[in-house]
């Protein structure tokens, strides 16, 4: 057995059924191998970065790890960004790559480039593997690292002749029994006595929720607690489509509700969230009255950005059914904080859209609010990135974090297609609409012919206004209205671009459009795009004013015209 | 303020072990100073002084999730 079986029968012990990748010279051994293995479908994408992204979809919508693979030199330097994007987000990913002869490497060799010195920053760990008979404990200690802890990408770059070497000794060494890094049962009783002191409390949770596995113990634990709730990006979701405390997004673009109650509160209870500066804004007005609950199975996300006067390390599923157990004991009072916070939110939160009247067309959070009550309960929708992934994220409603799929620390344009393709792949009865803008799917349209390739019934939907609408927008608000390089008003025509992939497309610009336009869309067999054409100066409100407190939140009446000074 | 701190940190010597470290004190936004390093049997021995504005903790926590670290003071 050499060293490129010896990878695939990894895959197919670990069940790993789906990869994603492009061949090319270094890697061709492992492509050789492959031939041999039919239980492990490898799915060619269009560009290394759609195999990165699409592995990181299929990961985010299964649990389960995403693989990608590349070959060495410009092979491995298009992963970068799927791969980047995997480790800002915290995506169980393996990355195999092809590397040049061990006795090529240093020499400039063709198609070489220093893949461990060019990812350091980008991965959970990386190994160049320089012995082929240490490629048993490495793979074996890729796939657990990648999935372990708080997950992560693992890149393992495999020169040409390790691939092709035999192995001496082909075992398959057992698994390594996980560490209990657990640290904080003393500390749960001074969190309970804290939310039972406090009259204000608030729950704010991430995405770290998702990646614990813990959803269930997270509604448990919110349902016992009946606190009021934010949630980060990542976190939508947590809290079900129903919670009637749950006040949606923090933040930059959070509703004017959440970020009400975070200003407000006495007791901010932290659930696997990192306080991002998107969330936050500037920290020194973050919050101010409260003291900081904060749970995380990542002990160097405590004390990061703001100080936490109890840090619970640890597993979230056991911390949570703790905590579950005492509350359900011992419930919390604090009814006439949440009814101050549903009155916030029935008041200011995206529970109702503001009433403008603007004819018959089409915008973006009317549109995306139609397409959440209508679509069937098994839809996933992955997201690109700006002003649509804005206000998906504020009008739809989720109802398991696992059905938004969006680029959030990282903020990837060209994230949502190929992520779709993954996910579809992993979740092959679900529905998924992936929902673009138009700068974003030009960003990797290629991969259109993937999803013709492999018959996947994904839905698209581009929300078109011919322009770089979050950039414009800033530029507006922030930069004295000086547009820089934001017109994409020489787009292609969408809908003849799809079709000529051989997918159906249609395109609609009225509201009078619109349901016709989504009962085709549901109806469609196969992968279909829909075509939606917005206004060009339609803004995501509210929004923060880059380097100011959430306080300071601007909507279509508060916007400063011209703005007086740039922004940080 | 900037303050210049110590740390001795244990590692296991793989591939890249001490750019890994060097990386991470940099983005994490400390100066290298000075930096002594001894290999044995498969353990790299690092002395290292630092110098940064941020909380000495905070890197230290970094420190600790790199792959092979086994003490960091």
């Amino acid at each position: 057995m050499n060293g490129a079986q010896y990878i695939i029968q990894t895959f197919q012990r670990h069940q790993i059924e789906t990869v994603f990748g492009y061949p090319g010279g270094c890697i061709m051994p492992l492509y050789d191998a492959l031939v041999d293995a039919p239980d492990v479908q490898h799915v060619l994408c269009r560009h290394e970065q759609g195999c990165a992204l699409a592995a990181d979809g299929y990961a985010r919508a299964s649990g389960r790890l995403g693989v990608c693979i590349a070959t060495s030199g410009p092979g491995a330097t298009n992963l970068v960004t799927g791969v980047a994007n995997a480790h800002r987000d915290s995506v169980p990913m393996l990355v195999i790559t092809g590397q040049v002869p061990r006795s090529l490497i240093g020499t400039d060799a063709f198609q070489e480039t220093d893949v461990l010195g060019m990812t350091l920053g980008i991965v959970k760990h990386s190994y160049l593997v320089t012995d082929p008979n240490d490629l048993p404990h490495i793979m074996e200690e890729a796939i657990a690292l990648a999935q372990s802890g708080r997950p992560g990408p693992v890149w393992v770059d495999l020169p040409k002749d390790v691939l092709l070497s035999p192995l001496e000794h082909a075992v398959f060494p057992e698994p390594a029994p996980t560490a209990d890094i657990s640290d904080c049962a003393g500390d749960l009783a001074t969190a309970l006595q804290m939310l039972h002191q406090a009259r204000q409390p608030l729950l704010y949770s991430g995405g770290g929720v998702r990646l614990a596995h813990a959803e269930e113990a997270f509604k448990r634990f919110a349902a016992a607690a009946a606190l009021p709730s934010v949630a980060s990006l990542q976190g939508l979701g947590n809290h079900g489509r129903d919670d009637a405390d749950h006040l949606g997004m923090l933040g930059l673009h959070g509703s004017r509700a959440a970020n009400m109650a975070v200003q407000a509160n006495d007791l901010l209870l932290v659930i696997g969230a990192r306080m991002d500066d998107r969330a936050t804004g500037a920290l020194d007005g973050f919050a101010p009255h409260a003291k900081v609950i904060h749970l995380d199975l990542d002990g160097a996300e405590f004390n990061k950005l703001r100080r936490a006067d109890v840090c619970l390390r640890g597993e979230l599923k056991q911390t949570l059914d703790a905590l579950t157990q005492a509350l359900i004991n011992r419930p919390l009072q604090c009814a006439s904080w949440r009814q101050q916070c549903r009155d916030w939110q029935n008041e200011y939160g995206f529970v109702r859209i503001e009433d403008t009247d603007t004819g018959d067309a089409i915008r973006g959070p009317q549109f995306v609010r139609e397409l959440s009550c209508r679509a069937p309960a098994n839809t996933r929708i992955t997201c690109d990135v700006g002003q649509h992934q804005m206000w998906v994220a504020q009008h739809y409603r989720f109802d398991h974090p696992r059905q938004h799929l969006t680029s959030g620390g990282l903020g990837t344009m060209g994230f949502g297609l190929p992520a779709a393709i993954g996910a579809q792949l992993a979740c092959p009865k679900d529905l998924l609409i992936n929902i673009s803008g138009d700068g974003s799917f030009m960003m990797n349209a290629q991969e259109l012919a993937t999803l013709v390739r492999y018959r996947l019934p994904v839905k698209m939907i581009i929300l078109d206004n011919q322009c770089l609408g979050m950039v414009r927008q800033q530029q507006e608000l922030f930069y004295g209205n000086r547009e820089s390089q934001i017109d994409l008003d020489d787009n292609p025509d969408f809908v003849a671009l799809t079709q000529a992939f051989g997918i159906p497309a249609r395109s609609i610009r009225g509201w009078h459009e619109v349901d016709a336009g989504l009962q085709s869309l549901f109806a469609a067999q196969g992968p279909m795009l829909l075509h939606v054409a917005i206004a060009r100066d339609d803004n995501v409100w509210p929004i923060v004013k880059p380097g100011q407190s959430n306080e300071h939140m601007l909507d279509a009446d508060t916007r400063l015209d011209p703005a007086p000074e740039m922004a940080a | 303020m900037m303050n210049t701190h110590t740390l001795q940190i244990r590692m296991q010597a793989e591939a890249a072990t001490m750019e890994r470290l060097c990386q991470v004190i940099r983005v994490r936004g400390f100066e290298l100073l000075n930096m002594q390093a001894s290999q044995h049997k498969g353990l790299w021995d690092i002395n290292v002084t630092i110098r940064g504005e941020r909380p000495l903790p905070m890197l230290r926590a970094q420190v600790d999730k790199l792959h092979g670290v086994r003490r960091c003071d």
